[in-house]
């Protein structure tokens, strides 16, 4: 063994390289077993001294990383630098790419990049049982054999190009478990997802790198977190709606203002009925005006006119009263009813007058309409309630389908869809990210 | 979730002031004219 140079505390030990003579520098003595020559590609077993040749690249061209051998960065609480690097992947395409960190006291972690998207990984020491880990069940998302493409740096493992695994990913949002099997045994791993402008603050990186592409299999639903606080914050909204309804229904003056039963003639047709000048108290409030009436195939058509005998400001309803019935060949049919209703908003109080018109089929045919027509200032009114809760449903239908959307979007990238059940309903977590 | 407060709190005080404004939304659906002072009514827009 050829001996180039000493290890200083941040320094890297030198090889030389047995196949080619180039240099390898090792990061992590001591603990580094294999190490991939920068010029030829060939991997050094260097956990001895006598540096054996693992594998021997055909080709070797340096590739351009995202995050640069010899980086270091601080994540998750410790300063990690970057010692390795591998691809893997099918024949024909890579899959995602590994970063390996190390760190004196903390050991190794990984960085893992698929399609933009990257995972915080580490080891863990034990056997996990029914894909379940810290209490967490984790549901099958991907299930494959991959093969080793392409490494660079130096690993705690004898590395190979063309070494095949096989790997499971098992998903509960943030996180990700993954087994590799190999031969000898099954090494299970977390990852946590981080959102890539986290990795890129953290090495100090400031080209801009590629957007991430589709969703990936444990990336947190934003929708999905804020979920559970949305529904509390519908409901209190919601229970404010109801108290603020039964108070306002409650307080509500329900005054009737006018109640008669009224005879039109047809003498009397385009010529408005006009009562004497009655008040209407206090300010602005809502009119309820309803009609009755006991048209038998015929229509009733009232128009109500409330005239302010001060400011001459008009206000006016029509109600049309229509009841048709009979009988065809499905049976018997009726529309329409006896009754009509409906409300003037904000009138203000004052002296008016009530301007009624009437018609209808039998007042054409030169025969009275008799109808009751009643008028209630400040009713209790539920349209206001109806259309506010509508809005607050609205926006929680609104969260759940993005909800829905973004785990569709998730699911549609799982080698093993097929195999496993709908996405389960959202979890709250913490912002673990760095 | 910052919006989402601004967005409940905007619908239940417009729902508060409307109601006690006496306005009603089913009166949007009627067959409703309101005419200032010198204003001639036109025809009821039927149902």
């Amino acid at each position: 063994m050829a001996e180039t140079g000493k290890y200083p505390p941040g320094g890297v030990k030198t090889f030389s390289c047995p196949n080619c003579g180039g240099t390898i520098g090792i990061r992590a003595v001591g603990v580094t077993v294999s190490a991939v020559c920068e010029s030829c590609g060939s991997v050094i077993d260097v956990a001895n001294d006598e540096l054996r040749i693992i594998s021997k690249a055909l080709e070797h061209t340096r590739k351009n990383l995202l995050l640069p051998l010899g980086a270091r960065g601080q994540l998750f609480g410790a300063e990690w630098e970057i010692i390795g690097y591998v691809e893997r992947g099918d024949e024909d395409s890579t899959w995602w790419c590994e970063y390996l960190l190390f760190n004196p006291w903390q050991g190794f972690r990984f960085l893992v990049e698929s399609d933009g998207h990257w995972n915080f990984v580490k080891m863990l020491r034990r056997e996990i049982v029914d894909a379940t880990y810290d209490g967490k069940k984790y549901k099958l998302f991907f299930r494959d054999s991959v093969l080793v493409k392409y490494v660079m740096g130096e690993f705690y493992w004898r590395i190979k190009v063309g070494e095949r695994v096989t790997v499971e990913d098992f998903i509960a949002p943030p996180y990700v478990l993954s087994a590799e099997y190999s031969d000898q045994d099954i090494i299970w791993s977390q990852g946590l997802y981080v959102r890539p402008e986290a990795i890129q603050a953290a090495f100090n990186i400031k080209e801009e790198w590629p957007e991430p592409t589709g969703i990936a299999g444990n990336e947190p639903s934003r929708s999905g977190t804020f979920l559970p606080r949305a529904i509390t914050a519908m409901v209190v909204a919601m229970g404010c709606l109801v108290v603020f309804q039964v108070m306002a229904a409650m307080t509500a003056r329900n005054q009737l203002l006018f109640d008669q039963n009224i005879h039109a003639s047809p003498m009397q047709k385009d010529a408005p009925t006009t009562t004497e000048p009655f008040t209407i108290p206090g300010g602005d409030a809502n009119l309820e005006i309803t009609v009755f009436t006991k048209v038998d195939n015929d229509w009733l058509e009232v128009e109500a006119e409330f005239v302010n005998q001060d400011t001459e400001q008009r206000y006016s309803a029509l109600e049309t009263v229509e009841y048709y019935h009979g009988y065809d060949s499905d049976g018997s049919w009726s529309e329409g009813g006896q009754t009509s209703w409906d409300m003037l908003s904000a009138v203000p109080g004052g002296k008016y007058r009530l301007f009624i018109t009437t018609d209808s089929g039998a007042i054409a045919k030169g025969q009275p309409s008799d109808y009751r027509l009643r008028v209630v200032r400040d009713a209790p009114e539920w349209s206001n309630f109806w259309t506010a809760f509508l809005f607050l449903f609205s926006a929680l239908v609104v969260l759940f389908a993005r909800y829905g959307a973004m785990e569709q979007a998730r699911w549609a990238n799982s080698s093993i869809a097929h195999l496993v059940g709908p996405p389960s309903a959202p979890e709250r977590v913490g912002d673990e990210n760095a | 979730m910052k919006t989402l407060s601004v967005y409940c709190a905007t619908v239940l005080l417009s729902f508060a002031w409307a109601t006690h404004q006496g306005y009603a939304v089913n009166s949007l659906f009627g067959n409703h004219r309101h005419e200032e002072p010198g204003q001639h009514s036109g025809t009821f827009y039927h149902k």
